[in-house]
């Protein structure tokens, strides 16, 4: 069992290609949208026109430079700003004519992440002039911000751990799937059965050893995802363990395809069939929730949802196992079904 | 004493479903003993039934009916104490493409009991120098001396080689029936293989089953086999003058004539079977100075089992 389980670990090491695409699959996700996350939708770049220099114009500048989140642009050329605004360019363009004309403020109001705060800061600094120009000291009632909502989630803090549950399915569900296969087809099952010893030997070691590549695997996608800059609120080591555990729900998949598939063609091929339309419908790109009730009724029982929602949750919201109750039920449900079906349906060797 | 033998096969019988509902017949009743230490060859074209028998012997498939028995161990009762004293090489068979042939023969050595060294099973088929080489950097003839000794990692006493020439040079192929007769004549161990090339089974086998749809239609020492068939000879002349074939026919010693063709140059030649070659020959060769016709070229060879498989089964072996 020991050098079986060494054997397959430096088999799954030294097979680069099947390595490339368990690695670079998620990871090129994680990287790519930390890219798109960073200039995202014009993020949050806000361009001021000035036609006469007033207290007003000083107050906005001044407000938005000290910002961090926001990039301040000047401009003389308000018609051109509103356009790039429209093109999703810039996230607002403000013009600010003359003391005695409104502040004109274009926007883009299908933004509702970035929006709603650059109006909050603009109302804000424009109520402070106000108040100062009608000779107000000391304002009457004044309301104390406290955000709640402190955690600063951008797009790719949700993406992330999206892609951690994504990388663990489709390594666990292609590469089982496929090299099982081949090694029917090569006849190596057939050479280990002609041995003395238990077919259940070799498909153990095959199991450890994916399971802690796939721990690595969860290890680099987060690692790569931090330092592009996501954000993870919950504990990693809880990730981990979720991560494991969902695996071994995508090897007994990758084994059920291996025990009824001719070719490794047709073995890849249904892996993906089935793993690629997850990708889609499981949350990994976006909620659930987003979609028709009914459709949501059905998907939250695929086995890649309770993953990603787990691993979300965990990220985002920094849940412990306490909150991941359905998540866990519906992951443990998943583990018992597909190990039935890959008891019953997988065929070590066919003669 | 049933230990006296190496393997035994009894009225075995292997049936498959058939695509049309019925019943395929892969192995149809056959029966046969090897001894400790024999050559023992199962020739027949493909799909007569060779792999199957092997591998049920081997217990990787479930007889339909009869048994097998391997050093007087049931295949499928004793299958674990079988599989621990047997080595199996399989048709076509590969190994991970991954991992060095030193870690092969390693892992798979951990499979049993008893096993050898990896060194030391790699230099009996001198590859010592490829011990960190892959299967695929290996040329034909390496890789199937490879899957022999990979088969041997137990040190087996009985070994089965599944057509382990098919797909080699010439060359190559003599290099492995040098390692074969080795393994067979100087360690001793018994070897069962199939094949379905004659000279491979005639020069490796001390005897032979020749196997066609899952009977087995003749089993001898090639030698015996060759020498029952009705013609074992076969005398070829070139003659300067056409000669009646019934004249031919009449010679002493002559089963049959066979064919005959005008060659270059104005002569004929014809091919004579025969059962003897000496008393065939020598009536021959009076019957060519009384018939005033002179003998350009004689030849005599004997039949190989190719013929005898052309007797028994009326079909070419070849496909």
């Amino acid at each position: 069992m020991g050098k079986l389980f060494v054997a397959s670990t430096k088999i799954l090491f030294r097979d680069r290609q099947s390595l490339f695409w368990a690695m670079v699959f998620p990871l090129l996700f994680t990287v790519i949208f930390s890219l798109f996350a960073r200039s995202g939708g014009g993020g949050g770049t806000v361009v001021l026109v000035v036609d006469e220099p007033s207290p007003i114009a000083d107050a906005i500048t001044s407000a938005f430079e000290q910002s961090d989140a926001i990039k301040l642009e000047r401009s003389s050329d308000f018609e051109t700003a509103s356009r790039e605004v429209q093109d999703g360019k810039k996230a607002m363009a403000i013009h600010v004519t003359s003391p005695d004309k409104p502040i004109i403020v274009v926007f883009d109001q299908n933004n509702s992440q970035v929006t709603p705060l650059l109006l909050g800061a603009l109302r804000q600094v424009v109520d402070a002039a106000n108040l100062a120009a009608a000779g107000v000291q000391k304002p009457a009632y004044v309301l104390e911000q406290q955000g709640l909502a402190a955690r600063d989630v951008s797009a790719y803090d949700f993406y992330l751990p999206g892609f951690v549950a994504l990388g663990v399915m489709n390594f666990a569900i292609v590469g089982v799937a496929g090299s099982i296969t081949q090694y029917r087809e090569q006849k190596i099952l057939r050479r280990i059965r002609a041995a003395p010893v238990k077919p259940v030997n070799f498909l153990g070691a095959q199991v450890l050893a994916r399971v802690m590549l796939s721990i690595l695997q969860i290890a680099v996608i987060i690692g790569v995802g931090l330092m592009m800059g996501a954000h993870i609120y919950g504990s990693i080591p809880l990730m981990f363990v979720i991560g494991a555990v969902g695996n071994l729900i995508f090897l007994n998949i990758g084994f059920v395809i291996a025990g009824r598939a001719k070719t490794v063609d047709s073995a890849q091929g249904a892996a993906n069939a089935i793993a690629v339309p997850m990708m889609f419908l499981a949350g990994v790109f976006f909620p659930i929730a987003l979609l028709p009730p009914v459709l949501q009724a059905i998907l939250k029982f695929l086995p890649l949802t309770p993953l990603v929602s787990a691993m979300r949750k965990i990220a985002l919201e920094a849940a412990g196992i306490g909150q991941l109750g359905g998540e866990i039920a519906l992951l443990a449900a998943w583990i018992v079904v597909s190990f039935a079906a890959a008891v019953a349906l997988f065929r070590f060797d066919r003669s | 004493m049933t230990d006296d033998w190496a393997v035994e096969v009894d009225e075995l019988v292997k049936e498959f479903p058939a695509p049309d509902g019925g019943v395929l017949k892969a192995v149809g009743g056959i029966s046969f003993q090897v001894s400790k230490g024999e050559c023992f060859g199962l020739l027949g074209p493909n799909g007569a039934g060779k792999t199957t028998t092997l591998e049920i012997i081997e217990s990787l498939q479930t007889p339909s009916s009869g048994t097998t028995r391997v050093l007087g161990l049931d295949s499928q009762r004793d299958q674990k104490d079988v599989r621990e004293r047997i080595g199996v090489q399989l048709q076509a068979g590969a190994y991970f493409d991954f991992l060095t042939l030193t870690e092969i023969l390693d892992l798979f050595g951990s499979f049993y009991e008893k096993r050898l060294d990896p060194a030391e099973l790699l230099e009996k088929v001198s590859l010592t120098d490829k011990a960190k080489a892959r299967v695929a950097h290996l040329s034909g003839g390496q890789k199937q001396r490879f899957s022999i000794v990979a088969a041997m990692v137990n040190d087996p006493e009985v070994l089965f080689l599944d057509e382990p020439t098919t797909g080699l040079d010439p060359q190559a192929r003599r290099n492995l029936w040098d390692f074969i007769t080795e393994i067979n004549k100087v360690d001793g161990k018994t070897v069962i293989l199939t094949t379905h090339y004659m000279e491979e089974a005639e020069l490796l086998c001390d005897r032979v089953a020749i196997i066609d749809q899952g009977e087995i239609v003749a089993l001898d020492s090639p030698l015996a086999l060759v020498k029952n068939l009705p013609a074992a000879y076969r005398i070829t002349l070139v003659l300067t003058k056409a000669v009646d074939q019934a004249d031919l026919e009449a010679i002493d010693g002559i089963v049959e004539v066979g064919e005959s063709e005008e060659v270059d140059g104005g002569l004929h030649r014809y091919v004579l079977n025969a059962k003897e070659s000496e008393k065939a020959l020598k009536a021959t060769l009076s019957w060519i100075d009384s018939s005033g016709s002179k003998a350009e070229d004689i030849r005599v060879g004997a039949a190989t089992l190719e013929d005898v498989f052309l007797e028994t089964t009326g079909k070419s072996l070849r496909d």
